[in-house]
């Protein structure tokens, strides 16, 4: 039995209704497999546009399997026009922890939700900002008015 | 001699560059057992703003590593989380 390790790229439209993802553990069951790892990574941006997508979901299989099997796990992919990209890498050992992709795009997405608040806050924080600019503006002009007139007046 | 020392002076000069500067490897210093091509934050700091895969006499890894430096570039350049270049839409 060789270690593999599976990474496939989704058309974001058509991510939902394809159950790909179960498919591919059943037919890795169904050879006898092993399944070490298996993450739905999700949306990402991609860099570079495919087929006219600039995001792509993301899905990743670990699992062991005897090699003459793999062609029938590798035609799932083949004819499906809904996948973006597949690659199937041989790998030296099991892989069971949370891969640094599935790290990474959480951290974006947490991100991208913390910048939006942030954002917004500021964006009220600077209202308010310009709002007591504008109030202090208003009373060093008087100021200034009120002294011309003293001076007028001295003279 | 005067041009002799004007020489080395020049060399001395030049070893602030990048390319002269010293350097270990990052990867051997860590003992990683394998790059890992998913790992975009990591690889990103091996290419150049064009897309390119910089030189080992640039960033200091060690041959063994960037042999598996460069297929995991491009096994990430194949997944979309890498571009080829800077001039992609």
């Amino acid at each position: 039995m060789n270690h593999y390790e599976l990474i496939y790229i989704v058309n974001p439209q058509q991510a939902k209704e394809s159950k790909l993802f179960d498919k591919c553990k059943e037919q890795i069951s169904s050879v006898s497999g092993v399944l070490h790892r298996s993450e739905d990574i999700g949306l990402r941006d991609l860099s570079y546009q495919i087929d006219d997508c600039s995001k792509g979901h993301y899905f990743l299989l670990n699992f062991e399997c005897q090699p003459e099997n793999l062609k029938e796990i590798e035609n799932l992919f083949k004819f499906n026009e809904s996948i973006l990209r597949s690659s199937i890498v041989k790998k030296r050992k099991a892989e069971s922890e949370t891969s640094a992709l599935m790290a990474q795009t959480k951290d974006q997405s947490s991100r991208s939700q913390e910048t939006t608040l942030e954002s917004v806050k500021k964006e009220a924080e600077v209202k308010e900002e310009t709002k007591e600019e504008n109030k202090a503006g208003d009373d060093s002009q008087e100021q200034k008015q009120n002294e011309s007139n003293d001076s007028t007046e001295d003279k | 001699m005067k041009r002799k020392f004007d020489k080395k002076k020049s060399r001395k000069q030049n070893s602030d560059n990048l390319l002269n500067k010293k350097r270990v490897c990052q990867f051997t210093a860590a003992n990683v057992e394998e790059i890992d091509y998913k790992d975009v934050d990591l690889l990103s700091k091996f290419i150049n703003e064009s897309g390119k895969i910089s030189p080992a006499r640039m960033t200091g890894t060690s041959a063994k590593y960037q042999r598996q430096l460069t297929t995991a570039i491009k096994r990430a350049r194949l997944l979309a989380l890498l571009p080829y270049t800077d001039s992609h839409n």
